[in-house]
């Protein structure tokens, strides 16, 4: 456990209130770098400081960032700052003031978008979730007023807007020199082990810093004690407690060990359209028009398709720009990426999809006749937006590349086919199995397996998709990377959430 | 977000395609304003500055519209997107490239165990999937200024932050709610 000293600061001088109470001010002297640098001397790792100016008068002032400054110049303790703020313009300001992170109480309740944006933004170590509480509720505004929200509740909200420390703090004890409160500490840290948990209030001797380390707090801030000499900080730090729990990482550093990664399986439903509308059976209700590809897109998107593709069949040449045109308007209606393909013959071809909004476009046929195509367009455009699309048959104990949508037979070996898109620039290769395509007997395994040995890059499985386990079997067995699906989907058999939920259940990382 | 309030501005350079950010945006209802050049910054509450092309081509391409000062000097916020984050540290492996220098570090080639591009939806530390499609890393001199990281074989760094300087690896402009919820945040910082 952490001791942290604390320093509130009104106007320029460090003062403690008696529970919050600014009428009940005790003036420790003027100086605020004077005794944060004798708590540094003392051993201390980490302060505390709280602009009750700030907190009282609901600014942030220039006074306090100065001395924010001066501090930061004068001490190498991690400096933690609370008070004041209300908006992300003033945790930025704070911050850059020098702050190491920064201690948010009443935002986290009135403006919950601004305490997230926060996080997102400044990331998770610099934002502190300040949880005032009397009894069971969570007191803001400088503990005047309640939330109405229950400390366990208000866990699981900062838990929710990614907030991985909180500062707990019995109001009832603040100040108060009767002992912290234990039982508050430990009922936290077994409701909440993810949560680093920093106790304050009450702590007047060396046993209730004991009392507080072994409920499990992570830190522990200390004012009054400290301030008065009741308690003596280089000897605080000398009882400590060594037995006990330290603080741990607050989050992952780079350059550490290697973990798994979270990369997410993807589950990518397909449109095929033809002339600007979707073809095949579309057995969904409640869409104003089932053949709209935009109005699909939308509710995939909405549903959590983790990317979209989209197969043009017709690819007739009047029926280029009706493509481009549609993908123009999938690009103004989702916020997920999309790959489009069919009758792509031509980098000017591919360049006018990307250029319409497409992420993605897939190449099949024209790649097959002129392979240097593939190269041509992952060279102008990018290996990340060049997808080669390969139609595969299994023939004897090879498969064998199909073209023009498995009408021709080219005879060429699909894994070797595979080796050679990779190394001509393609960015990910979409193999679909036409033996099992519309089948629903699930993905051909063995052909996902045999490219996956030979090539080093993303592979999405299509063509089979049927039972949840013969997806989980794609990506278990297949080693794919995404799976794609379009009639599972379209009919409803399965939701993106269904398939999502079963390749979780097999331990792959999805986005839910 | 309304209507009244300044524009954010998005950087044009290197004929690069801008087209998915400003859509995003405009999802979003935040205003919006394509910038060029650089007298066209004094009119922009903040800059997003967009991933487009390779490393060597955006920088002469800056060099050659004046806007290198400009982005330096620029105090409002600034979000740097994919390639727009690695351009503000010091150099970039990717074709040899001195960058922009605002952040201390390099911009290195992902590591020859992992799977490059690094390409798909990966779980940030602070919270949410992010779409990614990258491959090279940001490594800042100062650990400080990463805000978020996301595994892919180790920790590797997807966001920064110094002063107004911000920069994301991943791209909000197609990473569903987390995406514009950060692009929202970074609006609401911008107002």
């Amino acid at each position: 456990m952490q001791i942290i000293p604390a320093i509130d600061v009104l106007e320029g001088k460090v003062v403690r209130l008696q529970q919050g109470d600014f009428d009940r001010v005790t003036d420790y002297g003027n100086d605020p770098l004077k005794i944060a640098s004798a708590y540094a001397t003392a051993g201390a790792k980490r302060l505390h400081l709280v602009n009750l100016s700030g907190a009282k008068d609901q600014n942030l002032s220039g006074n306090f960032l100065e001395l924010l400054r001066e501090l930061r110049v004068s001490t190498d303790m991690k400096i933690q700052v609370g008070g004041g703020m209300r908006s992300l313009k003033d945790i930025q300001s704070v911050l850059d003031a020098g702050a190491d992170a920064v201690v948010i109480g009443t935002m986290l309740f009135e403006n919950q978008e601004a305490a997230r944006a926060a996080v997102t933004l400044f990331g998770a170590d610099r934002i502190i979730a300040a949880l005032d509480v009397e009894g069971d509720e969570v007191k803001i505004r400088g503990w005047k007023t309640g939330s109405g929200v229950t400390l366990g509740d208000a866990c699981r909200q900062v838990q929710d807007i990614g907030i991985r420390q909180i500062l707990v703090t019995d109001i009832t004890r603040d100040g108060m020199g009767e002992g912290v409160n234990a039982a508050l500490y430990r009922r936290i840290k077994k409701n909440f082990p993810g949560l680093q948990l920093l106790g304050s209030g009450g702590v007047s001797t060396v046993e209730d810093v004991r009392a507080a380390a072994e409920s499990g707090c992570d830190g522990l801030v200390i004012g009054k004690a400290l301030l008065s000499g009741t308690l003596i900080l280089s000897e605080t730090l000398a009882s400590d407690l060594s037995s006990l729990p330290t603080e741990a990482p607050a989050g992952a550093k780079v350059g550490q060990p290697s973990l798994p990664s979270y990369l997410a399986v993807r589950v990518i439903p397909c449109l095929d359209v033809d002339d600007g509308r979707v073809v095949k059976g579309i057995g969904f209700q409640n869409l104003r028009d089932a053949g709209d590809p935009v109005e699909l897109a939308k509710r995939y998107c909405r549903e959590g398709a983790d990317e979209l593709v989209f197969l043009d069949i017709s690819a007739t040449h009047r029926s280029r720009s009706t493509l481009v045109d549609l993908v123009r308007r999938v690009a103004d209606a989702v916020n997920i990426p999309f790959t489009v393909g069919g009758g792509v013959r031509s980098v000017d071809d591919a360049r006018a999809l990307l250029c319409a909004g497409a992420d993605k476009v897939a190449v099949n046929s024209a790649a097959v006749q002129n392979p240097s195509l593939l190269s041509e367009i992952a060279n102008e455009l990018g290996s990340a937006n060049t997808v080669c699309a390969i139609d595969a048959r299994k023939v004897g104990d090879s498969w064998i590349v199909l073209t023009r949508g498995g009408r021709e037979n080219t005879g060429m070996d699909a894994i070797a086919w595979a080796t050679e898109a990779v190394e001509r620039g393609a960015g990910e290769l979409l193999v679909t199995s036409f033996d099992r395509d519309g089948t629903g007997e699930g993905f051909d395994t063995e052909l996902l397996t045999q490219i996956k040995q030979v090539v080093r890059i993303p592979v999405i499985a299509s063509g089979g998709a049927g039972s949840l386990q013969s997806i989980v079997d794609a990506v278990k067995v297949g080693k794919a990377d995404a799976i794609l699906a379009a009639s599972i989907f379209h009919f409803g058999t399965f939701s993106i959430g269904d398939v999502k939920r079963a390749l979780q259940q097999a331990s792959f990382p999805v986005r839910l | 977000m309304n209507s009244v309030s300044p524009p954010i501005g998005i950087l044009r350079y290197n004929a690069g395609n801008i087209g998915s950010v400003q859509r995003a945006l405009a999802r979003l209802d935040i205003p919006v304003q394509v910038i060029e050049t650089p007298d066209q910054l004094q009119d922009v509450s903040g800059l997003i500055f967009p991933g487009a092309g390779a490393a060597n081509a955006a920088m002469r391409d800056l060099r050659e519209r004046g806007l290198i000062e400009s982005i330096r000097s620029f105090q409002k916020p600034f979000l740097g997107l994919c390639l727009g984050m690695q351009l503000l540290f010091d150099f970039s492996e990717e074709g040899t490239t001195e960058c922009l220098g605002i952040l201390k570090g390099k911009v290195k080639s992902l590591p020859e165990n992992v799977i490059r591009p690094h390409m798909g939806w990966n779980r940030l530390s602070t919270g949410g999937y992010a779409y990614f499609v990258h491959s090279y890393i940001c490594e800042p001199d100062d650990p400080g200024v990463i805000t978020q990281t996301v595994q892919y074989g180790s920790p590797i760094c997807a966001g920064v932050r110094q002063k107004n300087f911000f920069g994301v690896q991943w791209h909000p402009e197609k990473s569903a709610e987390a995406g514009d919820q950060f692009l929202l945040s970074f609006a609401q910082l911008c107002k």
